[in-house]
């Protein structure tokens, strides 16, 4: 049997400890899982075993062979593959060329042999019980054949060690259940399978043994029978310190916003709360829960099937940006750099789009001083750090950029702010900066609806917290129940115990 | 040491930045060594009254490429609305109508179809989310068979009044061509359209990226409404300047328009990917392409000639702009 190992491995970026002296090992004929909250360093660590990153100390070790690994083809060579989270797979080409992209065999005239790759598709395919024509176009198979086929290219390396980064984050439940028979196929051959995923359920389901990574640091390695899914929590987040929230930020009983029987068929049914003036409410459910497609339903930005939205006494049953612009809404995008930003220009003009009627005379032409004046207001206030207003927005780092796509909303004076993962990437300190603008924000009598993929953020920045399962809002955490609620518990409500 | 080395940075994107100006200089100081009729008010008069008619155009699809669309149907509305002004005249004057009238109906008849088209483009390109080329190159053959259909396969002479006629062929005090001061007018609307008001910012927005600038509140289908609408009715425009200048109506007119007004627009400086470009760049951008043909037309070099060097100066300001970008970041 194969075994790998980590050998007190460090990886240092600029400014950040990714990895701090790691030594850990997984063993084959097992699936390995591999757990930490976002930042905690288990993607580093695949990608160093993959040659995708060299470390900074240490080595990694394939049963008694130590690697200097360089490259992803060396690593390949080795017999280590990792599956990418977001699939490598061309949908225009047909299974076959996709799983041998690059290497397609040739006949001794140096034409493709066509009928040769065919061939071994399908042997490969027949080993993961997926019965499909190698013909086939990608882009008309269902999201889990294409991640088997996506394990069936990394199987034509005839791999060692087969690492799979979230591989059921794209799937429907069926799909999952497909997808693990052809998982367990490939451990009953002795590969080592390290399976990383941020479902618990699935991992109790899966995997065999736990390795987990917190903050850079090996926290420790269990049998899955000897862990439940309280201690997996704990050994993921240890005990978690809050920030303050000044005592000035409370919400008063005035109802600003009625969500009423939201449904998009799904992604969420009959979602109904009320938005309190003055309150921060956070939504807590993991990746997948349907947390970001309410919100962007709630802003028109996304469709729904039916339901109602009420702001300021008007009750809107269709939906769109400019209309909830209109009634003193903003959202902030869950991904900044695809939707938040226009990277190509002006941290200025990226300031100034949301409030743009705002910086004009008469509604239509633009005042050159209004507009600098705006956007020096939220460079002020937020503190964002530029090299100049007329500096493009893809030079800032994510968590100024951040601050831009919150200052663009801000400088049009919303009641309501609307926030998806305004904290994914950033920095601590400009975490720490987001959540002040949002108790700023309270306090001035504005509310804001908070979503975040760590959502242990949510227990100290927020007044309350909804908690979404599958698409329904199952729970409401406030007052002295939210204030004697953990991490752990909270987590807990997400995953469904 | 440092310092020194950003101020050189800076000055070599200056200097990128106005390659287009620069250039144009320098070939009309070649030009003027060159050809001694080159640099007189006549010629300049001359060469800028024929390069304003594609100008006009070269407006609107500036305006279209910094929204990050397409229109290469321009040339067949060019085409098209010379066509229904004739049109109008001829069988409205055949049933005793004034002719002034005939054409004014006409003029607006152009206008209206035109306005027609640019809003059927963005409401399609909108509603489905299909490339603009693809529409655009749909109705191109589109708007041609119809001016052929509707001038019944014969050109139209001569059926224009006297003040239209002017537009293409008259000087504002006797020297400066109306063509010119159309295309002056309307560069200047378009430039206060473009830096100085929310359409304009708007219009760069969507073409910077749709999806930010939706998710801000833009109205994404006006501001794509505006661009197809204002590259439509700019070609109707030339279409008259045109028809006015040659006195006659043909469905043929325009064919290799389209491309020529998108050179002038990517000469001076508009990106093709959307999101960037300069009112000012395309007025440089049709003064050099004017300079170029007038110029090569003077020193009597074979057409032929001519369009190796206008292919060989799109190629070079294609590759100083990409330098540049990259300089940029």
């Amino acid at each position: 049997m194969n075994t790998i190992y980590a050998e007190n491995i460090t990886k240092i970026y600029p400014g950040t400890k990714a990895l701090d002296g790691v030594s850990c090992h997984f063993e084959g004929g097992k699936i390995n899982a591999l757990l930490g909250k976002n930042g905690s360093g288990k993607s580093t660590l695949v990608k160093i075993f993959a040659g995708a990153e060299i470390p900074t100390e240490g080595m990694v070790r394939l049963g008694d062979k130590t690697l200097r690994l360089s490259s992803t083809l060396q690593a390949t060579q080795e017999g280590i593959v990792l599956v990418y989270q977001e699939t490598s797979l061309v949908p225009t080409l047909s299974v076959v060329e996709n799983i041998f992209l690059g290497r397609l065999p040739r006949k001794p005239n140096g034409l493709i042999d066509w009928k040769a790759a065919r061939v071994r598709a399908a042997e490969l395919m027949d080993g993961m019980g997926l019965h499909i024509n190698p013909r086939a176009l990608i882009q008309h198979l269902p999201m889990w054949q294409r991640q088997v086929i996506e394990i069936c290219k990394a199987l034509s390396h005839d791999p060692k060690v087969l690492i799979l980064d979230e591989p059921t984050s794209a799937l429907a439940k069926d799909e999952v259940q497909k997808l693990f028979q052809a998982i367990r196929r490939i451990k009953d051959r002795g590969v080592v399978v390290i399976y990383i995923s941020h479902k618990l359920a699935e991992v109790n389901e899966i995997a065999d043994t736990v390795t987990v990574l917190r903050d850079g640091v090996y926290v420790g390695s269990r049998d899955i029978r000897e862990l439940t899914n309280a201690g997996m929590i704990h050994m993921m987040f240890g005990d978690v310190r809050h920030k303050v929230r000044p005592a000035e930020s409370v919400p008063t009983d005035e109802v600003i916003m009625e969500v009423n029987g939201l449904t998009r068929a799904g992604w969420y049914e009959d979602v109904s709360f009320k938005l309190y003036r003055g309150e921060v409410l956070g939504i807590a459910g993991m990746l997948g829960s349907g947390r970001t497609e309410l919100l962007n339903g709630i802003f028109g930005s996304m469709p729904a099937d039916s339901g109602t939205v009420t702001v300021g006494g008007k009750t809107y049953a269709r939906r769109s940006p400019v209309l909830m612009k209109g009634a003193g809404v903003g959202l902030t995008p869950e991904d900044r750099k695809v939707d938040g930003l226009i990277l190509m220009h002006s941290i200025e003009s990226n300031l100034c789009y949301a409030g743009m009627r705002r910086t004009t005379v008469g509604g239509w032409v633009e005042s050159t001083r209004k507009r600098r004046a705006m956007a020096q207001r939220q460079v002020d206030a937020l503190h964002i750090k530029l090299s100049g207003l007329n500096a493009r927005a893809s030079s800032m780092s994510g968590g100024n950029q951040q601050k831009v796509v919150v200052g663009n909303w801000l400088n049009n004076d919303p009641s309501i702010m609307i926030y998806d993962e305004p904290t994914r990437g950033i920095d601590v300190h400009a975490k720490q900066q987001i959540f002040e603008i949002m108790w700023a924000q309270s306090i001035l009598g504005h509310s804001s609806i908070f979503v975040s993929t760590e959502i242990e953020e949510l227990l100290g920045v927020c007044h309350r917290i909804l908690i979404m399962r599958g698409g329904r809002i199952v729970d409401e955490l406030k007052g002295e129940r939210l204030q004697g609620t953990h991490t752990n518990d909270l987590y807990t409500l997400c995953l469904g115990g | 040491m440092k310092i020194a080395k950003l101020d050189q940075k800076a000055l070599r994107l200056m200097i990128l930045n106005h390659v287009t100006e620069i250039v144009l200089v320098l070939i009309c100081v070649a030009l003027w060594i060159a050809a001694p009729t080159f640099m007189t008010w006549s010629n300049w008069m001359n060469l800028l009254r024929s390069g304003s008619v594609k100008g006009i155009i070269a407006l609107g699809v500036t305006m279209i490429l910094i929204a990050g669309k397409i229109d290469l149907s321009t040339g067949s509305q060019v085409a098209l609305s010379g066509v229904i002004v004739a049109v109008f005249g001829k069988h409205m004057t055949a049933a005793g109508f004034d002719l002034s009238l005939a054409c004014v109906l006409g003029m607006a008849a152009s206008l209206l179809l035109a306005a027609l088209f640019g809003t059927f483009h963005a409401a399609i390109q909108n509603k489905y989310n299909i490339p603009p080329f693809i529409i655009t190159l749909a109705t191109q053959y589109l708007l041609f068979g119809l001016g052929a259909t509707i001038c019944n396969n014969y050109p139209i002479p001569n059926m224009f009044p006297k003040w239209f006629v002017q537009l293409g062929m008259g000087r504002l005090f006797g020297t400066i061509p109306y063509p010119v001061i159309i295309f002056m007018v309307l560069w200047g609307v378009c430039y206060v359209v473009m830096e100085h008001t929310t359409t304009g910012r708007s219009i760069y927005a969507i073409g910077g990226n749709q999806e930010a600038a939706r998710l801000s509140g833009i109205n994404v289908f006006k501001a794509k409404a505006v661009v197809f609408v204002t590259v439509q009715v700019c070609a109707a425009l030339a279409g008259w300047v045109n028809s006015a200048m040659v006195m006659n109506a043909d469905w043929t007119y325009a064919k290799d328009w389209p491309m020529d007004c998108i050179t002038m627009a990517i000469i001076g400086g508009t990106s093709m990917t959307g999101g960037s470009g300069r009112i000012w760049g395309t007025l440089v951008g049709v003064v050099l392409i004017s300079v170029l043909i007038n110029g090569m037309t003077i020193l009597n070099w074979n057409i032929y000639i001519q369009y190796i060097v206008r292919g060989a100066i799109l190629l070079g300001s294609l590759l100083v702009m990409t330098y540049r970008d990259k300089l940029r970041d």
